[in-house]
C-alpha cells in the first residue's frame, strides 16, 4: 500500500486535522429551523429530559461522528491517491552509471533510454532512479512521474570520475530494505566487486540490466601520470612519467607543458600496457604540469591530466666543530644539503658541540658502555618494533656490514629507539673515525644523507593525484594533522571524487586527473549474475473504485439510520 | 406571520343557516326570572304544565283558583303552572393568536361554531350573548334575543380582530364580573393556555353556569408533522424551545398531549359539562349534529 500524492506523514496529519475539525463541528450547536406553533406547552414537557444540542456541550451523537469521520477519511484517502501493489511492495532502484566510462559514444544516452523504458514498466510509487556520477544523485524519486526523469536526463553529462556504482550500491544498502525487498538494477558498466553482494542487507538483489554495448575503438587516454626522484640525482628536479593507453595510444601525440611551456627532453617509449612519455629533470618548483592527448577520440574525459609539482628546497645543515671531517665532507657533496652556519633545518654535532633547542640533530656520541651504536629518538614510539623496522629501512642501515663493525668494536652493533620531543639520531662518533671501515664504505654517505632527510622530514617524490584514489598527505593536507594520509569526513582515506582542480583547507591547489584505465580502455565490467531475473513490475491495482463504493455504503447506512430514527 | 380576521361571508350563508333549523338546545330546567320563552324554568306562571298548589292570597288572579279543591276542602287554592322561560346562551369564542395561526385557522371553525350555537338559541327565542376572549374578555353582543339578529351577529363576528395570548383566568374572571343570569356557557377554544390546562379548568370551575366546551382540534395536534432540529416559537408568548425531534421526543409529546386531553375530559365529566372535539379541518355543522344527537342538545 502506498500513496501517490501525499506522504504518509502529510496523510496522517490531514486525517488528524479532519478528525479534530469534525469533532469540533459535532459539538457546535445545530442551526435550528424556526417553526411557529400554536403552543410549546407539550414540547416543553417532551424535551424536559432530552435537551437539544447546544454549543460545546456533551457529545451527543458518537455514531454520527463516526460515520462522518469515516466518510471524510475515505475522501481524504482518495485524495492521497492510494495504490495497492498487487504482488508485493518491492522497492526498485535503477542505478545509472554516470562516470567517465559512460562517455564513450552514446553509451550514456543508451543507458538512460534503457532506464526510461525499465522505469515505465515499474510501479511509480516504488521505483527510484539514481545516478552514480561524481556523487550519488536521485534522478527520479518514488512517486514522481516519468517525464520528470526524462527532463532531468536531457542535459546530463558524464562526470570525469571513475565508476562509483559500487560506492552507490554500498550507500543504497546502508538502509534496510523494505518488507517486500529491494531490487537494484544497474545500467552501465561500472565494476562491482562480488564481495559487495555479501554486504547487502537481507531482501536485496542486484542485477545488471541489459549490458550497454561498449565500443572499444578510437580512444587514447592518459592512464597514468607520476613523478619520481630525478635519475640524474638533481635534488630540486623530478622525472615525469606519462602513460597513455587505449587503441590509439600508439599513434597519438602528447602535449606536455609546465606552466604552459612545452617540456624538452621528452622521451617516448612503447610499454607493455601503453605508450610512455618520460620527461627528465623537470624543475620541482611548484609549477603545474599539464599532459594532453592531441586530437579527437572517442572519450574526451581522459585526454588531459595535470599535476602540481612539489617545491624541493635544499636542507640547511649546520655542522658542529667537533664533527669528524669525513662527515663534513660527505655532507658537503650531498646535492640536497646546504651547509649553513646558523638557522639550520638539521644540526650535526660532535660529543662536545653545543645543542640547539628544538632543532633535529644528528649526534656523534662516545661509544661508552651501555650505549647503542645507533639510537633513533622520536616522539612517536607507540609501536616500537614497527618503528624500528621503519627506521632501519629509512636510514639505509641494511647497507652496513654490521658483522665487521661488531668485530672491530668488540661489541654488538645495535639500533635502539627512544622517545624524545625533538627527533634526533645518535651514532658512535668513532664509527666515522679511522678505526672503522664504516666511514670508508658506500653505506656511510648513504646513512648520512638518509639521516639528514629523515630528520628534515623530507619524503620521497612519488605520488599521483587521481580521481577515485587515495590522496597523499603532502598534496592534500585537508585534515591537516600531519598523518600519512588525508582523511575524509568519515575517517576513511580521502579520495578525489572527480578530476578537477581542488583547493585544500590550507589553500594549496591540487589538480586531480582522471587516470582511470577502466574508463580509458572501456574494460568489460565484472558480471554480477542476477539473483532474480528481471521481470516487468508488478501492476498496481487502483483502490479508488473501492473507496467510492465504501463511501456510498456509508452514505446508505447513514440514510438508513436517519430514516429509522436511530440517528438524528 | 401576520394573522387576519375571518370575514363574515366565510362564517355565514343561507345553506349554513338552513342546516341549523332542525337543531335545538334544550335545558333541563332554566333559572328563574327569565324571559318568556320555550325552556322549562323553576318559575311558576302561566304555562300549560301543572306544577303545584298554593293558598290564595289577595290580588291573585281568580282564574287560577282550583274550584274542585275548594269544593272538596272548602279552602281556596291557586293552581300553579310551570313557567316557560328562556335559556341564556353565552358564547365565548377563543380569538387568541393561536386560533388564527394555521391553515385553515381554528378561528374559522370556532366562529362558525359560535355563530351556529347562537343561531340555534336565537331561533328558539333564547337570549344570546357573545363574549370573545384572548388575554381578556370583551363583549361583542350583550345577551339579547330575536331571530333576526343572526346576520347581525355574523357581521360582528366577522369584524373581530385577532387577539393576543390566551388567558382563561383573566377572561373568565371578567365574565363572572358581568353577573349574568345563569345560562349555558359555550366556550369555543383550543384550550391552549400557557399556564396549563389546570389553570383553564380552575377558571372554568368557578363559573356558575352550565358548560359546553367545544375544543378546536386538528390531527396534527396529536401527531405533529415535524422532524429534525427545530426551534419552536410559541405564537402567543414568543417562548422558544430548541428541539431535536426523535421518536423518543415524539412519544413524550404524545403522552403530554394525551394527558392534556384527559384532564379536560375529566373536568367536563365531573362538572356535567358537554365536551365536543371539533375538527377544524372538517365541516362544522356535521360535527355539531353529533352533539345534537336527536336534534337537540340537553344542557
Amino acid at each position: 500500500m502506498s500513496l501517490t500524492w501525499l506522504s504518509g506523514a502529510v496523510f496522517a496529519a490531514g486525517l488528524a486535522a479532519l478528525a479534530a475539525l469534525l469533532f469540533a463541528m459535532q459539538r457546535l450547536r445545530v442551526r435550528h429551523r424556526d417553526v411557529e406553533v400554536v403552543t410549546t406547552l407539550f414540547w416543553k414537557a417532551a424535551v424536559k429530559d432530552t435537551r437539544a444540542r447546544v454549543f460545546v456541550q456533551r457529545f451527543r451523537h458518537p455514531l454520527a461522528y463516526a460515520l462522518i469521520l469515516a466518510s471524510a477519511s475515505l475522501v481524504w484517502w482518495a485524495v492521497a491517491g492510494p495504490r495497492l501493489a498487487s504482488r508485493s511492495e518491492v522497492e526498485h532502484v535503477l542505478v545509472v552509471d554516470g562516470s567517465a566510462g559512460m562517455g564513450w559514444g552514446s553509451r550514456l544516452r543508451d543507458a538512460l533510454a534503457a532506464t526510461t523504458e525499465r522505469a515505465r514498466a515499474l510501479p511509480r510509487e516504488s521505483t527510484r532512479v539514481v545516478l552514480a556520477g561524481a556523487r550519488l544523485e536521485t534522478m527520479l524519486d518514488f512517486g514522481e512521474e516519468l517525464p520528470l526523469f526524462e527532463r532531468r536526463a536531457a542535459a546530463l553529462e558524464v562526470a570525469p570520475c571513475p565508476s562509483t556504482v559500487q560506492r552507490a550500491l554500498l550507500a543504497l544498502c546502508a538502509t534496510a530494505a523494505p518488507s517486500g525487498g529491494r531490487r537494484i538494477e544497474i545500467f552501465g558498466d561500472g565494476p562491482i566487486d562480488p564481495a559487495v553482494a555479501d554486504l547487502l542487507p537481507p531482501g536485496t538483489t542486484i542485477a545488471r540490466a541489459e549490458p550497454v554495448a561498449a565500443s572499444r575503438a578510437g580512444n587514447a587516454g592518459i592512464v597514468s601520470l607520476g613523478i619520481e626522484e630525478a635519475a640524474s640525482g638533481a635534488w630540486d628536479r623530478v622525472d615525469v612519467l606519462v602513460r597513455v593507453g587505449g587503441e590509439l595510444a600508439s599513434t597519438c601525440e602528447l602535449s606536455l607543458t609546465l606552466d604552459g611551456t612545452p617540456l624538452a627532453n621528452v622521451q617516448r617509449d612503447q610499454g607493455s600496457d601503453g605508450v610512455e612519455w618520460l620527461a627528465r629533470d623537470v624543475a620541482a618548483l611548484g609549477g603545474t604540469l599539464d599532459a594532453r592527448v592531441l586530437g579527437a577520440d572517442a572519450l574526451a574525459a581522459d585526454d588531459g591530466a595535470t599535476l602540481v609539482l612539489p617545491v624541493r628546497p635544499r636542507i640547511r645543515v649546520q655542522v658542529g666543530a667537533g664533527v669528524p671531517s669525513r662527515v663534513d665532507s660527505a655532507l658537503r657533496f650531498d646535492p640536497g644539503v646546504e651547509l649553513v652556519e646558523a638557522d639550520p633545518d638539521v644540526l650535526v654535532r660532535g660529543a662536545g658541540d653545543a645543542q640547539l633547542a628544538g632543532v633535529p640533530t644528528l649526534e656523534l656520541t662516545d661509544a661508552t658502555e651501555g650505549t647503542s651504536a645507533f639510537v633513533v629518538r622520536r616522539a612517536d614510539v607507540d609501536d616500537p618494533d614497527a618503528r624500528l623496522r621503519e627506521a632501519f629501512a629509512a636510514l639505509g642501515l641494511g647497507e652496513i656490514d654490521s658483522t665487521a663493525l661488531a668485530d672491530q668494536a668488540g661489541r654488538e652493533i645495535e639500533l635502539t629507539l627512544e622517545p624524545a620531543a625533538t627527533p634526533s639520531i645518535s651514532m658512535w662518533g668513532a664509527l666515522a673515525g679511522p678505526d672503522y671501515d664504516f666511514a670508508r664504505s658506500r653505506a656511510f654517505p648513504l646513512f648520512l644523507a638518509r639521516a639528514v632527510r629523515v630528520l628534515a622530514g623530507v619524503e620521497e617524490l612519488a605520488f599521483e593525484a587521481a580521481a577515485g584514489r587515495a590522496a597523499d598527505v603532502q598534496l592534500a593536507p585537508l585534515q591537516g594533522d600531519g598523518a600519512r594520509r588525508a582523511l575524509d569526513s568519515l575517517g576513511a582515506e580521502f579520495r578525489w571524487p572527480r578530476a578537477q582542480s581542488w583547493s585544500s583547507s590550507s589553500g594549496a591547489r591540487v589538480q586531480a586527473a582522471l587516470l582511470d584505465p577502466q574508463a580509458t580502455h572501456a574494460l568489460e565490467s565484472s558480471t554480477v549474475p542476477p539473483r532474480e531475473s528481471a521481470s516487468p513490475g508488478a501492476s498496481s491495482a487502483e483502490l479508488l473504485p473501492w473507496i467510492v463504493l465504501a463511501a456510498l455504503g456509508l452514505l446508505a447506512l447513514e440514510w438508513w439510520l436517519v430514516r429509522t430514527e436511530r440517528m438524528p | 406571520m401576520a394573522v387576519q380576521r375571518i370575514p363574515a361571508d366565510e362564517l355565514c350563508d343561507a345553506r349554513f343557516l338552513a342546516s341549523l333549523e332542525h337543531l335545538r338546545v334544550v335545558a333541563k330546567r332554566v333559572a328563574p326570572r327569565g324571559r318568556f320563552a320555550e325552556q322549562r324554568s323553576r318559575d311558576k306562571g302561566s304555562g300549560i304544565e301543572f306544577k303545584d298548589y298554593r293558598p290564595y292570597s289577595a290580588g291573585d288572579d281568580l282564574r287560577g283558583i282550583d274550584w274542585n279543591v275548594y269544593r272538596r276542602l272548602g279552602r281556596v287554592f291557586l293552581r300553579l303552572f310551570e313557567e316557560l322561560e328562556d335559556l341564556p346562551l353565552y358564547v365565548l369564542p377563543d380569538i387568541s393568536r393561536s386560533a388564527y395561526l394555521e391553515t385553515p385557522p381554528r378561528a374559522r371553525a370556532g366562529l362558525r361554531c359560535a355563530l351556529a350555537m347562537a343561531a340555534i338559541s336565537l331561533g328558539q327565542h333564547d337570549r344570546v350573548g357573545v363574549f370573545p376572549f384572548a388575554d381578556d374578555l370583551s363583549v361583542l353582543l350583550r345577551p339579547t334575543g330575536g331571530k333576526g339578529r343572526v346576520l347581525e351577529l355574523a357581521r360582528r363576528l366577522g369584524e373581530i380582530e385577532p387577539g393576543g395570548e390566551t388567558d382563561f383566568e383573566r377572561s373568565l374572571a371578567t365574565f363572572r364580573g358581568l353577573r349574568l343570569r345563569e345560562g349555558l356557557v359555550c366556550v369555543v377554544s383550543d384550550f391552549f393556555d400557557p399556564r396549563g390546562i389546570e389553570a383553564v379548568t380552575s377558571a372554568l370551575g368557578k363559573l356558575q353556569h352550565r358548560l359546553l366546551l367545544v375544543r378546536l382540534v386538528r390531527q396534527s395536534d396529536a401527531r405533529p408533522e415535524l422532524a429534525g432540529d427545530v426551534r419552536l416559537v410559541d405564537c402567543e408568548s414568543g417562548d422558544v424551545s430548541d428541539v431535536s425531534i426523535t421518536s423518543e421526543v415524539l412519544a413524550r409529546y404524545r403522552a403530554a398531549y394525551a394527558q392534556f386531553v384527559e384532564h379536560l375530559a375529566n373536568f367536563a365529566r365531573s362538572r356535567g359539562a358537554g365536551l365536543l372535539d371539533l375538527d377544524v379541518e372538517r365541516d362544522v355543522i356535521a360535527q355539531l349534529e353529533r352533539l345534537f344527537a336527536s336534534g337537540a342538545y340537553t344542557a
